[in-house]
């Protein structure tokens, strides 16, 4: 069964359509990437897929249920997460509160044993609980905001830019983590990245938006090797 | 001199209440809800009717009133403000806003109208009746201590909802960022229906202190909003606070200064006008208020724009 089916999906705000029919999947286990030039509509796509944003039409399927008509904070239950480009974590709390309000509907007892695989995944945040996010670094927020992703123990991350309050010298090594997430948290991702080149070496499908609609899908390699597309359009 | 203290005193208790209620509503809908004080009357009401029935005096009906108050704010924000909370702009809210102070504060006239019928007592322009205390040689109005407790119980109770327990995490997670809060899976719309309830439960409970003070009727809210704005104001908008601290201080200076007016033979009619200069002066000054000063600090809840 596909994690993530993406039917025909029309979706925009207000009147205003920015996504137009736009049909994808998700396997399990599959880092799936976004990739398009600036105002392609792939940041409105994820909102569309997360329910934050008005659908026109089309159906979003999670683990083959139909999730299209569902609250966000419903999805977020189901097992899928979003965690949005800027305003990812709540800055006037402490990392520990963070941490806790992503797993507020948890038992002690599982917080505690989700805590463990997350801090396991990132040592760095043992020294962080008791600071007010405001006061962290980009990529420590970043950090916070996966790990909060990650204590609700997600099927599905879907990551608006995760790379872009970082230093230049950082997005390798951030992309490369969301790599080892997959593999070591075993969730299936779709990643949207305007670092194009990176994004499409990390992940196994590549999804090129362009004027919010689907220029191409199909596997990241192919999209590489495809120097007409690749130059258009990602200026590669 | 002691009774102008006291007056204060209480005056401020009342404003400190109010004042953390609005701001709830404000931060969480941002509408500046002008039926706020409605809720208070709705408190002055329910414990009026229950001490009449029941024969006690209205500090027994205390928590009453903060239920009744709390269900009508809850009410409001379920049937008024939820549906429109993401649909329209803040003026269009507080347009509603006023329009719902119409139908409580008639809702209330007909209620009061009613009541006189049924219990045979005066439901306007009616005070309780207090107890004294003792204090350092002095005899004190009950409502001193009273108001002063029930101010710090409930405010201490807030705080440590909205610092030590995971609803008070999720409240505050909610206030700055109801998206993200919601893709964590927390169900904005109950935190925010909670905050509402408190708004207008405070409210009520501090328009039961009201009538140990003053001659109250239906439309007594509707005067107690604007030293209520004025409060929330000076503080800083959004902060709890700073509620707290703004309420003290409209109420003490406008109490002193109904004070020397009345000296000096000036009608004390006048005393909005301190009230309307605070809120002036604080907007052209220093728009963010006291709680600008410690902004980001303790308690100061603030939504991200």
């Amino acid at each position: 069964m596909r994690v993530l089916e993406v039917k025909g999906l029309r979706a925009g705000y207000g009147q205003m359509e920015i996504v137009s029919n736009v049909t994808f999947d998700v396997g399990d286990r599959e880092v799936v990437a976004v990739v398009g030039p600036n105002g392609s509509g792939k940041s409105t796509l994820l909102k569309a897929v997360f329910g934050l944003c008005r659908v026109f039409s089309g159906a979003v399927l999670f683990k083959g249920e139909d999730v299209t008509r569902l609250p966000p904070h419903k999805r977020s239950r189901l097992g899928m997460a979003y965690l949005p480009q800027t305003g990812n974590v709540f800055e006037s709390l402490t990392v520990r509160e963070n941490l806790m309000l992503a797993a507020h509907d948890l038992g002690e007892e599982e917080v505690g044993k989700r805590l463990e695989g997350v801090l396991s995944l990132f040592p760095e945040l043992g020294g962080l609980m008791r600071r007010k996010v405001r006061t962290l670094s980009g990529g420590e927020r970043q950090i916070v905001a996966l790990s909060m992703s990650l204590l609700r123990n997600p099927s599905l991350v879907m990551l608006d830019e995760p790379t872009a309050a970082l230093a230049p010298r950082l997005v390798k090594q951030a992309l490369k983590r969301v790599v080892e997430l997959r593999d070591e948290a075993g969730v299936s991702i779709v990643l949207v990245e305007q670092n194009a080149l990176s994004a499409l070496e990390v992940s196994d499908k590549a999804l090129l938006m362009v004027s919010g609609t689907v220029k191409f899908w199909g596997s990241s390699r192919e999209l590489l090797e495809d120097r007409e597309l690749a130059k258009t359009y990602l200026g590669l | 001199m002691l009774d102008l203290l006291v007056g204060a005193l209480v005056y401020s208790n009342l404003l400190a209440l109010m004042a953390v209620g609005l701001s709830l509503a404000l931060i969480t809908c941002r509408v500046s809800n002008f039926a706020h004080g409605d809720f208070a009357m709705v408190g002055v009401y329910a414990a009026y009717t229950l001490s009449v029935v029941a024969g006690l005096t209205p500090y027994a009906w205390i928590p009453a009133a903060f239920a009744f108050g709390g269900l009508v704010s809850l009410l409001a924000y379920l049937l008024v403000f939820e549906p429109l909370r993401e649909r329209t702009d803040l003026v269009t809210l507080m347009v509603v806003s006023m329009a719902l102070d119409m139908v409580l504060r008639y809702s209330l006239h007909v209620y009061a109208d009613l009541m006189q019928q049924w219990l045979r007592v005066y439901t306007r322009l009616f005070m309780f009746d207090d107890f004294l205390v003792e204090a350092a040689g002095s005899r004190l109005p009950g409502v001193l201590p009273a108001s002063t407790a029930v101010v710090a119980a409930l405010l201490a109770s807030l705080y440590v909802l909205l610092y030590k327990t995971r609803v008070g995490v999720a409240m505050r997670a909610a206030i700055e960022n109801p998206g993200l809060a919601e893709a964590l899976g927390v169900s904005v719309e109950r935190v925010f229906a909670l905050s509402w309830f408190l708004s207008g439960a405070l409210a009520a409970t501090a328009g039961v202190f009201l009538p140990f003070r003053i001659m109250v009727s239906p439309d007594t809210g509707w005067s107690m909003l604007l030293p209520t704005f004025a409060a929330v104001t000076v503080g800083g908008i959004g902060s709890l606070g700073g509620s707290v601290l703004g309420a003290y201080l409209i109420g003490f200076s406008e109490t002193v200064l109904a004070y020397q007016l009345a000296q000096v033979g000036i009608s004390t009619a006048y005393r909005p006008l301190l009230t309307f200069a605070a809120i002036i002066a604080t907007l052209l000054v220093y728009p963010r208020g006291l709680s600008g000063l410690w902004s980001g600090k303790g308690w100061s809840l603030r939504r991200r724009s």
